[in-house]
């Protein structure tokens, strides 16, 4: 028996593509994966114990199976809801990692720090695309060799120029961090990185905003006229973005 | 770097949990043009595309040419459908641990020039062809030899284009080891050998090309039903002391296997002092001692005395293969040409198509219609690109 839950897209999905720098995300306010899907579904509809799901499976059509938005459910006894998942998602394993981050940040997979961090951390990072196998010690990997693709483009002057456009970033952080120019950075890191005009995505503007707060409150006790701290601050910020679930997913 | 570790710890905690509320509210396709677009483009390439390439790819999606969106993706300059998507997906079916973490080889590499240049696919395990590095675009490339990879490895490690810097070549041109009725496309590269000739039997060169070109590994295959007169003298008739063992399980096996691995008797691999030296050889007219070795297991037991093959396979519940060629023959040419006459060599390329495109096994209606399509499509020109471009409109149709 097959059981379809259809999720809504909106909260939980907004949550996910804002979490690597949704600092007020606790865990409280992270639904559990079971607690999001019984939040649409009848309780019975999902296989959280050894007890079977009391659905007629004439409620049950089977071309419901295919949509892409929903998620098939296999009643299972004693086993777990996750493995019995179909997905139609798969995460981008450890060469589309590389290859992802050099596209978008322009940094060629052989600048040497790049290289270096990616010999080290390559072994963490997926190698299935089964989004089913990535694991947290996969997402530290995968935010480390964002760190340095970020780095490296930040303080490469013509790359950091070219992906800025007509952003100064040189100038020290008073002046490139004002509320404007916080935006315009959120702004330009988000559509340069995840894309832009794409139903799939949270609204830019929501997404820019949770990017500026992270801007902020990485500016929380830093010296203020430090063009390192602009440095250090923008390759935080970058790295938030280049390291989240849009780009990792696909 | 990025700001002290208090605050970077609380954009990296609770990941997992997110992942998979994203994986329950998945909107992967949900039916623009736009959306549709990115995702065929990022499954086809593995990596997103520029927003160029999104507009016009859109632009063809709302006209109503899917099918033409997705081949331009397959032909992006950039390349990364040959150089990442088909180079991970090829480089699985090289080892037994089908792990895409191996060096690029002359078996990965071909595969990715046929794809590119349209070579029917069914001449993937009997042609005398190799691909090779053109040296003129890939200038300091070592030369190609069954006795290393450092032809290969040099093209991975400088982020050659392999779109554009792979030539087709005939093997027995390339090596004086390998006379042209010695070649079996893909099953006499030095990749294939190094995965599945070297130590061993044998044995393991039919059973993985059952498993990868035919999606049936031994465990499927395994008949009791089938006569066992081709089993080696390598494997006991009574494990455990209990003859009934060999015939109700190692035979179901052995009866069909042995017979058909005779096809690689001339071939072996000599052990260099790294993987990537082991070099494959071929000795016409002389068996390799491992196809002969521990007689005594069991001394009336089959002896190989030539690359001969035989199928018996043909009846029982492997008939269901669909066997369309020859039944018996002599190496490893005839032994390919062979399985790719198969009903199951269609569909199982079908199936590899659709698993690179969909990131997963091919189980819904969907994805299983389209293997049954895409199978029958692809009997009748034997185009592996095609088949991969179908399988990507398949898995991001809405």
């Amino acid at each position: 028996m097959r059981l379809p839950t259809k999720i809504g897209p909106a909260k939980s999905l907004m949550i996910l593509l804002a979490l690597p720098f949704a600092i007020q995300c606790s865990t409280a306010k992270v639904a559990k994966p079971a607690r999001i899907l019984s939040a649409k579904a009848p309780s019975s509809a999902i296989a959280t114990s050894n007890q079977p799901p009391a659905i007629p499976e004439a409620a049950v059509p089977p071309t419901q199976a295919d949509h892409q938005e929903t998620v098939v459910v296999q009643a299972n006894v004693g086993g777990n809801v996750v493995n019995n998942l179909a997905v139609q998602v798969g995460v981008r394993n450890f060469q589309a990692i590389h290859m992802t981050m050099s596209a978008l940040t322009t940094v060629p997979t052989t600048n040497a720090a790049v290289a270096a961090a990616y010999v080290e951390h390559n072994s963490a990072l997926p190698t299935e695309t089964d989004v089913k196998s990535f694991v947290g010690s996969s997402q530290v990997a995968v935010f480390k060799l964002a760190a340095e693709y970020c780095n490296a483009l930040i303080t490469d002057a013509s790359k950091s120029a070219a992906f800025f456009e007509s952003i100064n970033i040189t100038d020290v952080p008073s002046n490139v961090f004002t509320a404007a120019g916080s935006k315009a950075i959120s702004d330009i890191l988000i559509t340069k990185i995840w894309g832009s005009n794409l139903s799939t995505l949270p609204p830019l503007a929501q997404s820019s905003a949770t990017l500026s707060a992270l801007i902020s409150d990485l500016l929380i006790g830093k010296t203020m006229t430090s063009k390192a701290v602009t440095t250090g601050v923008l390759v935080g910020a970058c790295t938030a973005v280049l390291a989240a679930a849009p780009v990792t997913l696909y | 770097m990025i700001g002290n570790g208090k605050s970077q710890n609380k954009y990296v905690v609770h990941l997992t949990p997110a992942i998979l509320i994203m994986i329950f509210s998945s909107t992967s396709a949900l039916g623009g043009a736009r959306e549709q677009a990115a995702l065929l483009f990022n499954r086809i390439n593995s990596v997103p595309p520029s927003a160029l390439v999104l507009d016009a790819m859109a632009a063809k999606i709302l006209a109503g040419d899917v099918r033409g969106a997705a081949l331009d993706a397959v032909n992006d300059p950039a390349g990364m459908f040959y150089n990442l998507t088909l180079k991970d997906t090829v480089s699985r079916w090289t080892n037994k641990d089908a792990t895409p973490r191996v060096d690029l080889n002359d078996y990965t590499a071909t595969v990715i020039g046929m794809v590119r240049d349209d070579v029917l696919f069914n001449s993937a395990m009997s042609a005398d062809l190799v691909y090779i590095a053109d040296v003129a675009k890939a200038p300091g490339v070592p030369a190609y030899s069954l006795g290393n990879n450092a032809h290969y490895k040099f093209l991975e490690t400088s982020g050659a284009n392999l779109k554009n810097v792979l030539i087709p070549i005939k093997q027995s041109a390339l090596t004086t080891t390998l006379p042209t009725e010695a070649t079996a496309g893909l099953l006499t590269t030095r990749g294939f050998a190094a995965g599945f000739i070297k130590a061993g039997t044998n044995r393991a060169a039919a059973a993985f090309t059952f498993a990868t070109f035919l999606c049936n590994d031994m465990n499927k295959l395994a008949d009791t039903s089938r006569p066992d007169f081709h089993v080696r003298r390598d494997v006991t008739r009574v494990p455990g002391g209990d003859s009934a063992v060999f015939r109700n399980k190692c035979a179901g096996c052995h009866a069909g296997m042995d017979a058909l691995a005779g096809a690689f008797a001339y071939y072996d691999v000599v052990a260099g002092a790294t993987a990537d030296s082991d070099a494959l050889v071929y000795t016409p007219g002389i068996v390799v001692a491992k196809m002969n070795r521990n007689a005594d297991q069991f001394p009336d037991g089959y002896v190989t005395t030539d690359d001969s093959w035989t199928n018996n396979w043909l009846s029982g519940q492997n008939a269901a293969i669909g066997w369309k060629g020859a039944s018996y023959g002599a190496g490893a040419k005839s032994f390919g040409a062979m399985l790719a006459a198969t009903d199951a060599f269609g569909t199982c390329m079908a199936q590899r198509a659709v698993q690179a495109m969909c990131l997963h096994q091919p189980t819904t209606a969907r994805e299983l219609a389209g293997v049954t399509k895409i199978a029958a499509n692809f009997v009748k020109d034997f185009n592996m690109k095609n088949a991969f471009v179908d399988a990507a409109v398949t898995c991001t149709t809405p």
